[in-house]
This record gives structure tokens, sequence and C-alpha cells, in this order.
């Protein structure tokens, strides 16, 4: 029986062919179509080829004779060595300026000329065990409040796919509160951000990178110590989501898409040190003679936003919404595009954010962004809106960038005393990182 | 008696390919630190150090990486994976690596095997069989595998510098790191490589 079927089958298949070929002749004589012929199903697993989801790769660094001066950061790296398989030191030195003056309806201007360190960070990063990453960094730049222990942070995968972190860490929360500060397209985060970032404290997060979705979810301490945060309060639960996925655009590039969803739930209210992590209580407010009105805590804090990225264009959306004692809100849109891909990026950036409550917004201008960082002039509102447009060049890689750009910033204080202020920041500024 | 039919059996399994490094080294101006100089047709090359690993089929797998310098930065990078059988021959050759930032693959070139004299089928007149003219062996395989490797490794550089793909190129690269050489220049450098392979591989 098997002998008989297999002559049959094998002659099918020789006869099929012929009828391929004769179509094939037809259409290169013009006798028939090409939308007349009936083609062959393609065999399974090219079938199966063509129904697999793009894959986004990264454009690659073209190689640079510094490629080799700053692999001298890795000290040691040996991937089969059972116990240590690496020992790298990591640093980001980052210099700003800025230019402007803030105008002040009804008060004085306030002169925003200014240039500092902003950042000087020095850490180490060690594997170890095949599975576990501890990162260390200090911040030696601002002033004492702002110099610390930034991270010192164990790393471990558990089981395939999830991973435990613990020590003292920033738990993500929104698309710039959660990127590494050398890897910021701006020379620095919105007001939003700077409000709603928890600080940097002592927790334990569990996650789970599953392609396409990523969770995680955590307990950190309200405990804002610079070096060794304890356990103190109640503390905040922060819980992260996040979908990948990557589509083909026209010309065959690729796209990566990723959504987000993050939520923070405060549980200590106004006795938490670490969301907020600044308190402006008693500070005088620099658009007009106000004080900066008493700190107002947030209970439950949400972040969703989307990131794209194309070889060329990129953008990040997020809108942010907090609410407890007060509430505020936001958006931020951070297009980008490589003018010249690996030298000059174009960034822009839209940044808004609103409250209800008068003097609600507190946050600084120019380099002096963050109140976190140094005591530089405070300015209080309810609505405001920053626009800027600057161009980042890359003269190596992301590790050492010249940032310019120039920034019109709008703070409106209706609901308050109504010390509405505006200006044009020129920013200026470099950042160095390994 | 026994013992010693074991020993001999177990010496024949000793043989095996090997690759005399030293000897590839010294085709390439010396080892120096773990890597090799030369310079051909004005392009300065740098070889690795082949290192080698044995398959559950006894053949050797050597791999070895050849970069362009340019103002010391590796413009061109290619990894050579050499597969040596226990006869000493070399069977496969494959390149990937990058150019000017683009990745390229060449595939894997096979050595040619001799082809086999097709038996004279019942019925067919044999004459007219002894008349066709059978290459029963290639003239020299491990010159077709050198041209094959040369022609799928001009290609693929080839199709990487006509690639529409992104490459990040910061100021750093702009300034100092130059286009990798021609592609005939690069195929000369791979190939001095390929042929100290050749000539360094055989049967321990």
């Amino acid at each position: 029986m098997i002998m008989k079927t297999i002559p049959f089958i094998l002659g099918a298949a020789v006869l099929a062919q012929p009828v391929a070929a004769n179509e094939a002749l037809d259409i290169l004589e013009g006798n028939k179509k090409v939308e007349e012929i009936d083609l062959p199903p393609l065999p399974e697993e090219e079938a199966e080829a063509g129904d697999r989801p793009p894959v986004f790769v990264e454009p690659e660094w073209a190689p640079s004779p510094l490629d080799p001066v700053w692999s001298r950061a890795v000290l040691f790296e040996d991937e089969s060595n059972p116990w240590i398989q690496q020992l790298a030191i990591m640093g980001l030195y980052q210099w700003g300026g800025s230019w402007g003056t803030a105008e002040v309806e009804g008060a004085r201007d306030v002169e925003l000329d200014t240039t500092r360190t902003r950042r000087a960070r020095l850490g180490a990063r060690l594997k170890i065990f095949g599975n576990t990453e501890i990162e260390t960094v200090g911040e030696f730049a601002g002033d004492a409040r702002y110099q610390r222990l930034e991270t010192l942070k164990g790393k471990t995968r558990v089981l395939p796919n999830h991973y435990v972190e613990y020590g003292k860490f920033r738990p993500r929360f929104g698309i710039e509160g959660s990127k590494d500060p050398s890897l910021l397209l701006t020379p620095d985060t919105t007001l939003l951000t700077n409000m709603l970032m928890p600080a940097s404290t002592l927790g334990v997060a569990f996650g789970q990178d599953c392609a396409p979705w990523d969770w995680s979810i955590g307990w950190f301490s309200s405990d804002a110590d610079r070096y060794l945060p304890g356990i103190e309060g109640n503390g905040f639960l922060a819980a992260n989501l996040a979908y990948e996925s990557t589509e083909s655009l026209e010309g065959g590039s690729v796209m990566r898409t990723r959504w987000h969803l993050d939520y923070i739930y405060n549980m200590d209210g106004r006795r938490s040190e670490t969301v907020s992590r600044y308190r402006p209580n008693g500070m005088m407010a620099a658009n007009g003679p106000q004080a900066v009105p008493s700190y107002s805590s947030f209970r439950h804090l949400f972040s969703t936003g989307v990131e794209l990225e194309g070889e060329r264009f990129g953008f990040e959306g997020d809108f942010m919404l907090a609410s407890g004692d007060m509430k505020a809100w936001g958006l931020t849109v951070t297009p980008s595009y490589w003018a010249i891909p690996g030298t000059l990026r174009v960034v822009g950036r839209y940044h808004y954010a609103d409250t209800d409550d008068p003097g609600g917004l507190v946050g600084g201008l120019g380099i002096g962004s963050d109140p976190f960082f140094d005591s530089s002039p405070l300015f209080t509102g309810d609505e405001y809106h920053s626009f800027y447009l600057g161009a980042n060049l890359h003269l190596y890689q992301d590790k050492v960038v010249v940032l310019n750009g120039l920034e019109y910033a709008i703070l409106k204080d209706e609901a308050g005393a109504a010390f509405n202020t505006d200006g044009w920041i020129w920013h200026s500024g470099a950042r160095v990182s390994f | 008696m026994k013992r010693l039919l074991s020993l001999l059996a177990f010496a024949g399994l000793c043989h095996g390919a090997q690759l005399d490094v030293d000897g590839v080294g010294a085709d390439l101006n010396g080892w120096s630190g773990g890597t090799a100089r030369y310079s051909l047709s004005g392009a300065n090359f740098e070889v690795t150090r082949p290192t080698t690993a044995t398959d559950a089929n006894g053949n050797l797998i050597v791999t070895t990486t050849i970069r362009e310098l340019k103002r010391t930065s590796p413009v061109f990078e290619g990894t050579l994976r050499a597969l040596i059988s226990p006869d000493g021959l070399v069977r496969t050759l494959s390149i990937e690596g990058k150019v000017d930032g683009k990745s390229f693959e060449t595939g894997e070139t096979t050595r040619p095997e001799p082809v086999a004299p097709t038996p004279v089928a019942e019925g067919e007149d044999e004459s007219a069989a002894a008349g066709s003219v059978v290459d029963v062996t290639p003239v020299n395989p491990e010159q077709d595998m050198r041209n094959s490797l040369g022609q799928s490794l001009r290609s693929a550089i080839e199709r990487a510098r006509a690639s529409e793909k992104v490459v990040k190129r910061d100021l750093s690269a702009w300034i100092f790191s130059p286009d990798a050489s021609d592609t005939e220049v690069l195929a000369e450098g791979v190939d001095a490589v390929v042929r100290s392979i050749f000539r360094r591989s055989g049967r321990s």
C-alpha cells in the first residue's frame, strides 16, 4: 500500500511544478495576467514568518575612537565567572546654565541668569552570581540637602523573567521620572514631574518581564534620609504596568511603542517625606510678595502615557494626575527627531500643569527648575505652560552631549494673587556620563 | 593483546583536527598581545588570536575576528568561523560583522564534495554515457571555497552599504572615523586570514 502511495505523491508533486512553470511562461508571454493565476499557498514556515511581528532594532552607533576610552569604565567582565560577572564604575556630570527674565505682572521681574553643576554622580555596578546586579550611586552636586546617596540597590532574578529589587532606589513614576538623568532629552525635568516624583528611598519591588507585558509592584518607606533611610510610617505602594509592541512603517522601518500606567498610593499622607520630595513651607515666592502656600500632600498619583521610537523619530507623551489635599494634573509631550542621526537631535517639549487650588503649583524656572535641587527662586501659580525647542549635539553617543534650547514659560496665578509670570529662557548645558 | 588493541583504538580516537595558531600568527606578522596586525593595499588590519572548540563530532570550530583599523577605530569588523573536520579539512566558512556600523552576514560556504560518477542506467547506451565528460573531483576545493567566500563577502558588504538602515554616527565618529576601505580591499584583508587557516589546518 505504502509503495503504491509514494509514487502517486511524487507524481503529483512533479506534475504540479510544470503547471506553475507554464503559468509563469504565460505571464511572460503576455497570455495571462498575474491576477488570473492562483498561486499555491506558501509553505507553512514561510506563512508563519509573514505573521511574525516586526522587530525593532535600535540603530547602532558607528565606531568611534572614543569607544576604547569609555570601555575602560568596565573594570572587569567575565560572563563565564560563576561569582563575579562584571564590575564597572558609573558617573554623570551635568553642567548647565540658563539666561532669561521672568516678567511678573504687578511685581518686580526676576532675573534667571545663572550657571551651575546640576548633577555630579559617581557610582559602581557589580554583577554577581549570574542573577544579581548591585548598583550604588552618590550625588555630589547641589547644596547639602541635595548631596546624598542616590541609589544603593540590588536586583535579583528569582524565576525566569521575574525579579526582586531591594535597597534604596526611586520607584518608576512617569516617563521623565523613570528615566536615567543621563538620557534626558531636555536640560531638566518638568514642573509637574518635579512636584510628583517620589524620592529615592528604602523599598522592595517584585516584577515580571513577560513580553509584551511587564509589571511590578513594590512598597517604599516614607523616610527620606539622605544616606540610608529606614522604615518609617506605613510608606507608599507603587505599581507599574506596561505594554510594548512594534509595527512596520512605510519604507520598511519599524517603530517601537510602549504604553505605561504607573500608580502610587501614599499611605502616610502629609507625614510622608518621600511623596512629594520637597516641602516649600514658609518660603517666599519670587513672583510677587506672596508666601508659598503650605504644603499639600498627595494620596493617589497616576501616570499614563506612551513612548514611540523609530529610527529617527521619537515621541513621549505622558499624562499625570495627583489627588489628596489638592488635585494637580498635567501632560508632557516630547517629540524628537534625529536631523543628523547620531549627531544632532532636535527636541521639542510642551508641558502643561494645572490645579484648582490657588498657588497649588510650585516650581522653579530655568536651570533651577527642580526645587529639590537647591533654593533657587520659587514661583507659584495655578496653571503652567512651557514650550521648549532645542538641539542636542552628541559628541560621543549619548555619553557626551551638548544641549541648547529656548523655552517660553507661562505661569498663571489667576486663582491666587494674580502675579502672572512669563519669560523667555535660553538653556545651554553639557553632560558627560559613563 | 586486548589491552594493546584498546590503546591503539584510543590512540586512533585521539587523532583529530588541529590548527597551528602560532603558524597563523607567523603568517600575519606574529601575535602581539592576542592580536596580529598586517597591511594590505594600504589598509591596516588586525586579527584576534583564533579560539578553538571541538564539537561532539570531533570537528574543530575556529573563531577569529578581523578588523580594519582607521585612526585606531575599527571601521570594519568581521568574525570568521571555520569548521575543520577530524580529517583536517576545512569544511565550512562563514563571516558576520559590521561595516561602517551596518551589519552583514555571508551565510555558510561549504567545501565542494567530489562528484561521484553517474551509474549507467539499465538499457542506456553505454557508449553515449562514456562519451560525456564527468568532473569527478574539483581541481582545488580550497581555492573554490576561498573564491566562494570572497564572493559572498563582497556581496554581503555591498548589500549592507546599500541598505537604508540608519546608523547613528556621533560627532567624534564624523571627525575621527572615516568609512571602511573599498569592498575589494576588505575582502582581500579577510582572505589573508582564510588562506592562513587553510594552510595551517590539518590532522594531529
